[in-house]
């Protein structure tokens, strides 16, 4: 029922949120203090795979948001992969579609990250 | 009655001198006797309380003639049944036509949904109701849901409801019609009488107290009980307490789900300021509904406006996210990033239209809205039937739904007359069952439902139905009464500072008055069995009020017809360690005089005599586990019952 966050910090700057569960009013709280918590510690780049999101609400959409703020002001962004239905007809609604980067998937995202320079 | 008073008030002076005395010149402060002091006048306060109920319950009896019958009403004849024989319905079913009453319709209510009992339906074209489709999956709720089944498939304006083995005699519906000229009477209740009692009733299964002189106490209070079989019950009444059920049902659940609605406006994370406005919007909605309900509207009204409650309630918390989604793509949108600032401002323009599309899309089983579309809203889609009449709360479904007719103001009649005749239990470990589930059964309405404390009763009404539950405790007193004795024979410690003189003289006119107050109201009844049953059942009483204490849950057990399996002497084996200890208790002491080790006092008198009292009691339930009916001894319903086989033609010609 309630939601899930695992963090993992890809690089320095890219770190990835697993979201598993429903991301609601009770959800978001969880949420929004996890990406407060990578931004401050370096964290730009923003991935959050919505894959195992089961649902979302108002209250939801306003914590990814946040999230997508706190990336910008710090000249990163916040990008999205892997949407159900309910959760797409919702950002399409909103219209929250044209300001996200939305992938299908995780690993797509994640393939764009340029490697870090090796041994040195 | 006037003799009963005059006993009923000297047993009371008694009463309160002689457990006054107890309670302030007789207790044994000896800290090893203490305790069992305690316990023991404890013990003798509950049985006085028992004793003030039962005069409240026979101040005024009422003792009733049949009025002139009501004629014409239609009547649905009920015979429920679940597993028993398809001849013993047969005897049933078959009296039920012969009943002497135009219009009326007999129905074979079949739990069992057997083919051999729609085939004895046809054969004597009588109606057969088994459950539908509707029922699958869904609690049967036992006899109540059977009743509750047939109910809404026929009309008849009144419901004689039968037992399969209760076989009616044809004048029953002319004797108790007449009752109903009282356009406020629910139900006319008559006695269960069984013809098949061994000889001596070994069992105790006979209660010619309870059908007799209790019932006509009840009936002065208009508290008659409806026992679940031989009455006849008004159709108008049930399905108003049915409605009435339901609407509380369906008000409690309206306000449960308000309740959760208004904790979920609190829930961390919600935007403070949607949390306060969704709380008032949703107290709001409450108020209005509450107040539709309290002004008798719809229900279906009342729930369409709680349900735009919590969709406004949806809405404003939506609105208000979308606002903080806004405000913040709006900054990002000052900063350059273009996909903000449109995404913000068309935000913005459609907010009026948005808020409530997104409230749509995204209303879960968490939304305020969606509080109601969980299982238990309105249709009641967890139950088969929206709509019972016979309360389903409990295994003993005839005590709620007297109490509840009661309640909504509804009366009640007993008659006295035996109008129809059944089977008890032909063996003892069937008689245990039987009690075992009543007893349980009548402590879960107390419990469980809290029904002791609705509304509409009067306090006389009230003390009625609590009264039947008080008595259920008696099983306490009772193991205090029997281990008493033996506690004091063997330790010689004593319950009582002294067993002197004094106490003599005020134990035995408070016995001797109570005994012949009991004795005047069952005067010509055989009552001995039931008195000695109470005592023996005492294990069956505790085990009864723990199991609704601790919420055990209670299966309605189908009362087998018919002789069982010889009773294990299991059953019974706490009245047997009983009689083992207080026979070795009474030769304890016996020896300890013998041998000089005590003198005979006036303690070890009262002692033993008291000791073999309780002995020759309980032996009555020993002696039960194994008894077996006499040779030959078959018993038959009264001829009368079935008057000489006629033509078919003739069959319609009234039989008397």
């Amino acid at each position: 029922m309630s939601l899930t966050v695992s963090v993992e910090q890809v690089t320095d700057s890219v770190v990835v949120f697993t979201l598993t569960g429903r991301l609601d009013a009770v959800g978001q709280l969880e949420v929004k203090t996890a990406f407060k918590e990578r931004v401050q510690r370096g964290g730009t780049t923003l991935f959050v795979d919505l894959a195992a999101v089961t649902f979302i609400d108002s209250s939801g959409l306003a914590a990814l948001v946040s999230g997508y703020k706190l990336a910008r002001e710090r000249g990163g962004t916040l990008k999205l992969a892997g949407m159900n239905k309910q959760v797409q007809s919702v950002f399409a609604l909103t219209h929250l579609d044209r300001v996200f980067e939305i992938s299908p998937d995780i690993d797509g995202l994640i393939a764009q990250v340029p490697k870090p320079p090796q041994g040195g | 009655m006037i003799a009963f008073r005059i006993l009923a008030f000297a047993n009371i002076t008694a009463g309160i001198l002689y457990l006054g005395w107890r309670y302030t010149a007789s207790l044994n402060f000896d800290p090893r006797a203490l305790w069992f002091s305690l316990l023991l006048v404890g013990a003798e306060t509950y049985s006085f309380i028992d004793t003030m109920l039962f005069i409240l319950m026979m101040w005024k009896p009422r003792r009733r003639k049949p009025p002139e019958p009501l004629p014409g009403k239609a009547v649905d004849i009920f015979i429920t049944t679940y597993n028993e024989p398809v001849d013993l319905v047969r005897l049933t079913a078959e009296a039920a036509l012969r009943i002497d009453w135009q219009p009326k319709h007999v129905y074979v209510l079949d739990d069992g949904a057997r083919p051999e009992m729609a085939e004895l339906c046809r054969e004597i074209s009588c109606g057969y109701i088994m459950r539908g489709e509707e029922w699958r999956g869904k609690p049967r709720h036992a006899k109540a849901g059977n009743v509750n089944n047939a109910l809404i498939q026929t009309s008849g304006e009144f419901i004689l409801i039968l037992d399969s083995d209760q076989i009616p005699a044809p004048q029953i519906l002319n004797q108790v019609m007449g009752y109903f000229h009282d356009p406020k009477l629910a139900f006319v209740q008559t006695p269960q009488y069984f013809y098949n009692l061994p000889p001596g009733d070994p069992f105790g299964s006979d209660a010619p107290l309870f059908y007799g002189p209790m019932m006509q106490g009840k009936d002065g209070w208009n508290a008659a009980f409806f026992c679940g079989s031989n009455a006849v019950l008004r159709r108008e009444a049930l399905m108003q307490i049915g409605l009435a059920e339901y609407a509380t049902e369906v008000e409690k659940d309206m306000q449960s789900a308000i309740g959760r609605m208004r904790k979920e406006a609190r829930r961390p994370g919600v935007t403070p300021a949607a949390g306060k406005a969704a709380r008032i919007v949703l107290s709001e909605a409450a108020r209005r509904a509450r107040g539709m309900l309290a002004a008798g509207e719809p229900l279906e009204k009342a729930a369409e406006v709680l349900r735009q409650g919590g969709q406004k309630a949806d809405d404003i918390q939506a609105e208000k996210d979308l606002e903080v989604i806004a405000r913040e793509l709006a900054s990002l949108g000052e900063k350059g990033d273009t996909a903000a600032r449109e995404a913000s401002r068309s935000i913005l323009w459609e907010m009026s239209t948005l808020a409530g599309s997104v409230a749509r899309a995204t209303s879960g089983t968490d939304s305020f809205s969606g509080r109601f579309e969980d299982e238990r809203a309105l249709d009641r889609s967890s139950e088969a039937m929206a709509v019972s009449a016979f309360s389903t709360i409990s295994v003993t479904e005839d005590m709620a739904t007297a109490l509840r007719l009661h309640a909504r103001g509804w009366s009640s009649v007993f008659h006295p007359e035996i109008l129809a005749y059944g089977l008890a239990p032909e063996d003892l470990g069937t008689a245990l069952n039987q009690r075992l589930r009543w007893a349980q059964g009548t402590l879960q309405v107390l419990f469980r439902e809290k029904l002791l404390f609705r509304k509409g009763l009067t306090l006389a009404q009230r003390l009625q139905y609590f009264t039947t539950i008080y008595s259920y405790f008696s099983g306490f007193a009772h193991l205090i009464y029997v281990f008493s004795p033996i506690f004091f024979l063997v330790t010689g410690i004593a319950p009582v500072n002294a067993w002197t003189l004094d106490f003599v003289f005020r134990f035995v006119p408070f016995f001797i008055v109570n005994k012949a107050m009991y004795r005047l109201v069952t005067s010509g009844l055989s009552t001995r069995r039931t008195e000695q049953y109470t005592l023996c059942l005492y294990p069956l009483w505790i085990r009864a009020v723990l199991g609704a204490i601790f919420n055990k849950s209670v299966r309605f057990i189908v009362t087998p017809k018919g002789r069982q399996n010889r009773t294990s002497f299991s059953r019974v084996s706490v009245q047997a360690v009983t009689v083992v200890l207080t026979l070795a208790a009474v030769a304890v002491a016996v020896t300890q005089v013998a041998v000089g080790a005590q003198s005979v006092s006036i303690g070890i008198l009262m002692n033993v005599g008291w000791a073999l009292y309780n002995v020759t009691t309980l032996s009555v339930i020993l002696r039960a586990v194994l008894y077996k009916a006499p040779k030959g001894w078959s018993p038959k319903p009264p001829a009368f019952l079935f008057p000489a086989v006629e033509s078919k033609t003739r069959k319609r010609r009234v039989i008397q």
